[in-house]
């Protein structure tokens, strides 16, 4: 009874990921950087505040564009991009950081911790970046002392190609009389993507529930 | 034979409301939970045989008779697939709970496998008190569950554009010995049919993929390889949430 369950569980999720499903667009990658003029520190000037939500409620997520406008930094690595997002007073928090597919890119995301003067608290562990369906995240709790979340391109990696296949279902009405019948049908896809020093990042705060 | 489709209905309403909210994840605080050192990994909870599941087919259409059509049809295909594994060494819950080892002492603790008997699919109901195994100083548990989709090879349709691919659905859950305490909750699929949110997805590995069934169990070996690589990467992807 489970596994015909789980055919099921199978078939239905895969319906509804491809029901709510809506074309991103299709940004050419930024592989470098050189030309421009970088600073070695990330400008607080720039900080983009994060709402937070509380445990339970939808999350109120910003979404930050990092072009080939977006400001740069000097590092060791190289020249990357970034943005920086303030956090919320309080916490602590359960942060999400997500890099979002756009067709052909990726941005590949380094993730940094500032405190309240800008100066690194702590560095978020590259393998810590995990896909979550079509984007690449990052799930962690804030720390006291920890103000502001500095996301920048991941140098090392800008050039990189990633091929990714996914399978799903499409359900299709076929009239029949006074009523339908559905019809359902596989497919899969290969997505190529290159990873980018630009990109699309979405940030969100979630706080605990008080007294939990 | 009605009950039993009663039955598979009901289940698969359950677990439809299941993905349609997914719980939501718990991250796990390495700073705030830095006298965790020994995890005791819970036996796992897996079916003993991979199942092997057809996501789209001609016979959903056609409600009740298609279902039962459908059910028989999956349960030949489990059963064949189950026999030609059979002819190979391998065995999944040995491979997954050494994977889940490797990937949690590659974290940088110390691993201890620690027995549990699971009446029921899904995570434990109650952990052992700490006292119990007391020689291992064990800090947390690691109960992982292969429920649901539990683990195999899905092919989302029919034909050779969709082939077969293993595949793994298990949910994890670090839970603090002392006082029960979940650091850790999430879930971990390794070949998803769609993009499912909250949970962390891995892409399937291209060198795994049969055209069909007959290939698939034509091939038991590299069959048996292609479990072997979904369930590591699975248990990694569990040892770098709890990293």
């Amino acid at each position: 009874m489970k596994r015909a369950a789980a055919h099921c569980a199978v078939l239905l999720a895969g319906l509804s990921a491809a029901s709510c499903a809506s074309k991103p667009p299709d940004i050419a990658p930024i592989l470098d950087i050189a030309a421009r003029d970088c600073p070695k520190a990330a400008s607080l000037a720039v900080a983009m505040p994060v709402a937070a939500t509380q445990a339970g409620d939808s999350t109120k997520p910003i979404t930050a564009m990092i072009d080939e406008k977006a400001p740069c930094l000097a590092g060791d690595d190289g020249k990357a991009l970034y943005a920086l997002f303030r956090l919320p007073d309080g916490g602590p928090f359960t942060v999400s950081l997500a890099s979002l597919t756009l067709g052909r890119s990726l941005f590949a995301p380094r993730a940094d911790m500032l405190d309240d003067q800008g100066a690194e608290v702590r560095q978020l562990p590259p393998s810590s970046f995990m896909f979550r369906g079509t984007d690449m995240t990052v799930l962690f709790r804030s720390h006291a002392g920890e103000r502001y979340l500095l996301v920048r391109s991941d140098v090392k990696s800008a050039g990189k190609p990633l091929s990714r296949v996914s399978g799903s279902v499409q359900q299709t009405a076929l009239p029949v009389g006074y009523g339908a019948i559905y019809i359902y049908t596989g497919s899969e896809t290969a997505t190529d993507t290159t990873w980018s020093l630009n990109g699309e990042v979405r940030v969100s705060a979630v706080a605990d529930k008080p007294g939990s | 034979m009605q009950k039993r489709i009663v039955l598979r209905l009901l289940a698969c309403l359950m677990l439809a409301g299941m993905s349609a909210c997914a719980s939501d994840e718990i991250p796990f605080d390495h700073s705030a939970n830095s006298g965790i050192k020994t995890i005791g990994i819970l036996t796992p909870a897996m079916p003993d045989t991979p199942q092997i599941v057809l996501a789209s087919d001609v016979g959903q259409s056609f409600g009740l008779v298609g279902a039962l059509v459908d059910a028989g049809m999956k349960e030949n295909r489990d059963t064949d697939f189950e026999k030609a594994l059979k002819g190979t060494a391998f065995n999944s819950a040995t491979r997954y709970l050494a994977a889940l080892h490797a990937a949690i002492a590659a974290r940088g603790y110390a691993a201890v496998d620690i027995p549990a008997f699971r009446p029921k699919a899904g995570f434990l109901k109650d952990y052992p008190p700490a006292a119990q195994y007391a020689q291992f100083k064990v800090d947390a548990y690691l109960d992982v569950a292969l429920v649901g989709y539990e683990y195999g090879y899905i092919a989302a349709g029919i034909g050779s554009s969709t082939p077969y691919r293993p595949f793994a659905y298990a949910r994890c859950r670090l839970v603090r010995a002392s006082d029960g305490a979940v650091l850790m909750d999430d879930t971990v699929v390794y070949n998803p049919i769609g993009t499912p949110a909250k949970m962390v997805t891995i892409a399937p590995d291209p060198a795994y993929a049969f055209t069909d069934f007959d290939t698939l169990v034509g091939d038991p070996d590299k069959a048996a390889k292609g479990l072997d690589v979904s369930l590591t990467a699975s248990a990694d992807a569990i040892g770098a949430l709890v990293q």
